[in-house]
């Protein structure tokens, strides 16, 4: 229950900051967490401050439980030959991912088109690999190596994953998004994660998958559009959250659970 | 989308820096209309505006542009039908009915072609990725 704690506080942080952010600057204050309106150099102090309180609370966490963060966190990432796991994640996402593309793009339900210059692609793609290790990375740690490892000190394995999975997915709607029928699509993700996670105790898997994914969803994002139904195809970078897509996360679930779950 | 002095629910449907935008600008002077000036690539943003009811007058560099944004699907055509804006072309219309016909089917043909390359480029890229993956996959099984 700490983590969950530790994760509400880092909310009311993010809040705090921004209700200070906005009173300073004489905008009305708001409960909805959103940078919306304020200038971009405070958007960047708000950002800064909301990653320093992550890195806070993800070193605080151990420490509240009597270890040190490196033991901890080092616990997480083990042994030689693990870290195979990661490039298993990640080449199962890309794979499925590949899949679900290749499926649209025959049936017509996407079509790729060019829709940026040559230069401003290349700057966009070359920043696409950091960026899917560094997002997976965070919140593998903060959702998989705190807060899931925290419930499993509490709850059976089943309640731990449906509480870890569902905080990932309400997560990803703190912020005003464009849609909210993706809901599903990110809880199917947090189960995912959650029984990578909890079938090999360690964050090289679910790192890989969901780095996996964020890279190929990055990736093709500047190429796609998306010309059929959202409920069937997904829209933007969320082709999982689709029909077909939370389908295939749960097929993939099923592959996760064959080759390292109850089935390995 | 670029913005220059937009009078209310006018949109153009032109490159700025292209060879139409002349022509564009004469026509908009011969019928004292002020415009917002969208690319031919912003047909997204265009489609959004019609169907938030900010546009009642498109006028198109030519008919190409809107046939294109139609065959790829950037249009909403139910609701440009709801809302039937009026629909100017301001260079490069058919003079006679038959060319019409002509001029739709040469857009079509062209946009077809294109589309094909793409879908096989596309497919091409997306199968190697595939491959990949599972070859890596499999050489883990081992």
């Amino acid at each position: 229950m700490l983590a969950l704690l530790l994760l509400v506080l880092l909310v009311a942080i993010m809040w705090s900051t921004q209700t200070i952010l906005l009173w300073a600057t004489g905008r009305p204050l708001r409960l909805r967490i959103s940078l919306a309106g304020l200038p971009r150099p405070l958007k960047l102090l708000s950002r800064t401050i909301n990653g320093c309180a992550l890195a806070a609370i993800l070193l605080t966490f151990p420490i509240l439980r009597g270890v040190s963060p490196v033991d901890y966190y080092g616990g997480l990432f083990p042994g030689l030959t693990r870290p195979r796991e990661m490039l298993h994640g990640a080449a199962a996402a890309t794979l499925y991912l590949a899949l679900v593309y290749l499926a649209w793009t025959v049936t017509d339900n996407v079509r790729f088109q060019i829709r940026h210059s040559w230069g401003r692609l290349i700057r966009r793609l070359a920043g696409v690999p950091p960026t899917a290790l560094l997002i997976a990375t965070f919140e593998e740690l903060l959702f998989r190596g705190m807060l899931l490892s925290d419930l499993l000190r509490s709850f059976t394995p089943a309640i731990a994953v449906g509480v870890g999975a569902a905080a990932f997915a309400a997560a990803h709607y703190l912020r005003p998004v464009k849609r909210y029928w993706t809901f599903p699509g990110h809880l199917a993700l947090g189960v995912l994660l959650c029984l990578s996670f909890l079938w090999t105790r360690a964050l090289w898997l679910p790192i890989g998958l969901h780095a996996g994914g964020v890279l190929v969803l990055m990736a093709v994002r500047p190429f796609i559009r998306y010309t059929g139904p959202a409920w069937l195809a997904g829209a933007s970078i969320f082709p999982y959250a689709g029909l077909v897509g939370v389908l295939a996360l749960g097929l993939l679930t099923l592959n996760m659970w064959l080759s390292f779950g109850g089935a390995a | 989308m670029n913005t220059q002095t937009c009078s209310a629910n006018v949109a153009v449907v032109c490159d700025r820096h292209g060879g139409d935008a002349a022509a564009v600008q004469t026509y908009l002077q011969q019928q004292q209309l002020q415009a917002e000036w969208y690319e031919p690539g912003d047909s997204d943003d265009l489609d959004r505006a019609v169907r938030e009811g900010r546009l009642r007058r498109v006028i198109f560099a030519r008919l190409d542009h809107f046939l294109t944004a139609l065959w790829s699907r950037s249009l909403t055509a139910q609701a440009w039908l709801t809302v039937s804006p009026q629909m100017d072309f301001a260079c490069g219309v058919p003079a006679e009915d038959r060319a019409w016909a002509a001029a739709i089917l040469r857009s079509w043909v062209r946009w077809q072609r294109g589309h094909r390359r793409r879908q096989t480029v596309s497919g091409l890229i997306l199968s190697a990725i595939a491959l990949a993956a599972a070859f890596i996959l499999l050489a883990l099984e081992r």
